[in-house]
């Protein structure tokens, strides 16, 4: 990993939510850069602007930017804000006076651009990438999505400049992860661009098999380009956290980390918790819910009622988000892990391998067939019930806090050793070495 | 001689409101900052459109514009002329002439028919152009300069709300209903909103 190399190969890196921003993907596009720039390959990053980041997401992660490596050069294309803006006085005199006229005026010119809402910025990002192409030539592109409009300037860059681009399925563009179904009517321009831009990839990369297998079949040409890169844990993030004494008194502390949305069985979660609160052995446990409600900061109280999280029954504590410094003592605190998840079969979620590292006990709380459950099968200390009724998640948090009393040292042992095989960098490893082998290819012919 | 402290007013906010789609937005938002001792005005365009419209909350305090678009001389010429004078004529008929209660029914299927085809396609564009005038003119009974913010609540209110920004340059005009900004408060009023008739209902 000599970063002094004279030849050291050159990626430009297409990722919208990259530190400072908190959002949920943004773990894995830290890594990956991250990773890269471990490898010895020159990093520049097209990430979102700044102010899309405070003034519409409505909150960053300063200390989760300052673990990006200092080798890594970001740009930040512009965003149209169009969408987004709020200040009238910003709208200028035609929006001003004549709103209808300049949202149609705005969705006649969408019609020419790619299928997504962030088109304008895969459009700066795309011209920005061409600019530096001319400095100094990249040597490969990789785009994640969401925004897929990352995935059209790769295509862009690839048309332009003959650069090979891989495209990163963080998320599903065209299937509906949680209707299973999909997600735009058929005729509609999606489809045709996710047929083009897949079958002029390099490759293709998905978070799990079940989400390769989809694409694989809509999209034949394109099958055997097509690969899974897991996501995993980040031993920088985690603290090792110190494992748990068995103690059959103490009051259990059961927890979920992670962003509460509107997709996700909360319901379920709290009546079951409920349950075994009032009727159970474990009576006076508490559930601490850790972490941000909605992506959007804007949208948090709406959800707050809509989620019923303002009504909620005893033992049930919001404590709101964690810092990165704070996250190894919400998880040293926690007895028993809920794994709360919304979706189907194509279904991962992140959080769970952060969750296997703990070595602590989980409890799903998902619809069963969840993509997540491949992973979980192994690790020793899960505990799943048979459905979202309140009762079967009540006896499965139950168990899982019997668990915990126990605190089993070879249990907890075993249940980290299987985590340790999930840390993000061990699945990029052959995806990096993949990339490294492309690029000399081209060179070398 | 000393002089007791007067209690500041509590802060205002104005909603600009013309559809009957912003309403639920209207409810919520002005519940969320009532409880938490901000007062809510609106100027609403209840004029045309509004029958169906779901109930604004009580604590929002009505200026109207309703009686002044009703007002307007051409959209007063096709109430008359189409709707209220046949109308009226017809039902004064029915019992006395054969065939006006059959006559009524067939007005009044008609004029259903040409508010929903001819009235507001031709409207719906141009309401929202048409009553900012109106409302611009009227609004010296709201006191803006006064205000802590104008929330467009829907888009058709945009244009009032340009003209506002233009006329007020230090008072925030804005589409976000954003209720960050007294998240921080403590609630006031816990006890659930003002009682109904509690409200203040006012043309402008």
């Amino acid at each position: 990993m000599n970063d002094e190399q004279p030849t050291r190969p050159r990626v430009l890196y297409l990722a919208f939510y990259f530190p400072p921003s908190r959002a949920s993907g943004v773990y894995r596009a830290r890594a990956t850069a991250n990773y890269f720039a471990e490898a010895g390959w020159d990093v520049t990053v097209a990430r979102a602007p700044q102010w899309f980041l405070t003034d519409v997401v409505g909150s960053t992660d300063d200390e989760l930017e300052a673990t990006v490596d200092p080798r890594i050069r970001t740009v930040s294309p512009e965003l149209d804000n169009f969408p987004w803006e709020t200040d009238i006085r910003a709208f200028g005199r035609f929006r001003g006076n004549f709103p209808f006229l300049a949202k149609r005026w705005h969705e006649w010119r969408q019609r020419f651009a790619f299928p997504d809402r962030y088109a304008s910025w895969g459009e700066a990002a795309a011209a920005e990438g061409l600019r530096l192409h001319a400095e100094r030539p990249f040597d490969l592109v990789i785009a994640t999505g969401n925004p897929f409009a990352a995935f059209g300037a790769a295509y862009e860059l690839g048309r332009r400049t003959g650069v090979p681009y891989i495209v990163d399925y963080r998320d599903s563009w065209t299937l509906d992860l949680f209707a299973n179904a999909d997600a735009f009517p058929r005729g509609h321009r999606a489809w045709k661009w996710e047929r083009r831009l897949l079958e002029g990839a390099a490759e293709a990369l998905f978070v799990n098999e079940a989400l390769r297998s989809w694409h694989a079949e809509r999209y034949p040409k394109a099958a055997d380009r097509m690969h899974v890169v897991l996501n995993g844990w980040d031993p920088d993030v985690l603290p090792e956290v110190p494992a748990a004494a068995a103690d059959g008194d103490r009051p259990l502390s059961f927890a979920y980390v992670g962003t509460l949305t509107g997709a996700q069985p909360i319901e379920a979660m709290v009546e079951g918790f409920d349950r075994v609160n009032r009727e159970t052995r474990h009576a006076g446990s508490s559930l601490d819910l850790y972490g941000h409600i909605g992506f959007f900061s804007g949208s948090e109280s709406r959800l707050r009622g809509r989620l019923g999280l303002d009504e909620l029954p005893d033992g049930v504590r919001i404590r709101g988000p964690v810092s990165k410094a704070e996250i190894g003592r919400a998880y040293a605190d926690s007895d028993v892990l809920v794994f709360l998840a919304g979706g189907s079969k194509y279904v991962t979620s992140g959080k769970i391998f952060e969750y296997m590292a703990t070595g602590r006990p989980i409890v799903s709380v998902h619809e069963r067939g969840c993509a997540a459950e491949e992973l979980l099968r192994d690790y020793p200390l899960w505990f799943a019930p048979a459905s979202l009724d309140p009762a079967e998640v009540a006896a499965a948090m139950a168990e899982a806090g019997d668990a915990a009393r126990k605190a089993d040292p070879d249990a907890a042992a075993e249940a980290r050793r299987y985590a340790a095989s999930f840390t993000r960098y061990r699945a990029l490893a052959p995806f990096e070495r993949r990339c490294r082998d492309l690029v000399a290819g081209r060179s070398g012919q | 001689m000393t002089t007791a402290p007067t209690a500041a007013p509590p802060e205002r906010v104005v909603l600009l409101l013309y559809r009957t789609s912003g309403v639920t937005r209207a409810n919520g938002y002005a519940e969320y900052v009532s409880e938490r001792g901000v007062e809510v005005q609106a100027v609403v365009a209840d004029g045309q459109g509004w029958r169906r419209a779901p109930r604004l909350h009580p604590s929002i305090d009505v200026y109207s514009l309703g009686r002044a678009e009703n007002r307007l001389p051409l959209l007063w010429a096709y109430v008359a002329l189409v709707e209220r004078l046949p109308g009226g004529l017809l039902r004064r008929l029915q019992g006395r002439v054969p065939g006006a209660g059959s006559a009524a029914r067939v007005h009044r299927k008609v004029a259903g028919k040409l508010r929903k085809h001819v009235f507001w396609r031709v409207y719906r564009p141009l309401r929202h152009q048409v009553l900012t005038p109106v409302a611009v003119r009227r609004l010296g009974r709201l006191d803006l300069a006064g205000a802590a913010r104008v929330i467009c609540m829907d888009e058709a209110a945009i244009p009032l709300g340009w003209a506002i920004a233009k006329r007020y340059p230090g008072l925030e005009v804005t589409r976000a209903a954003d209720r960050r900004v007294y998240e921080d408060r403590p609630v006031a009023a816990p006890d659930g909103p003002p009682a109904a008739g509690s409200r203040r209902y006012a043309t402008l």
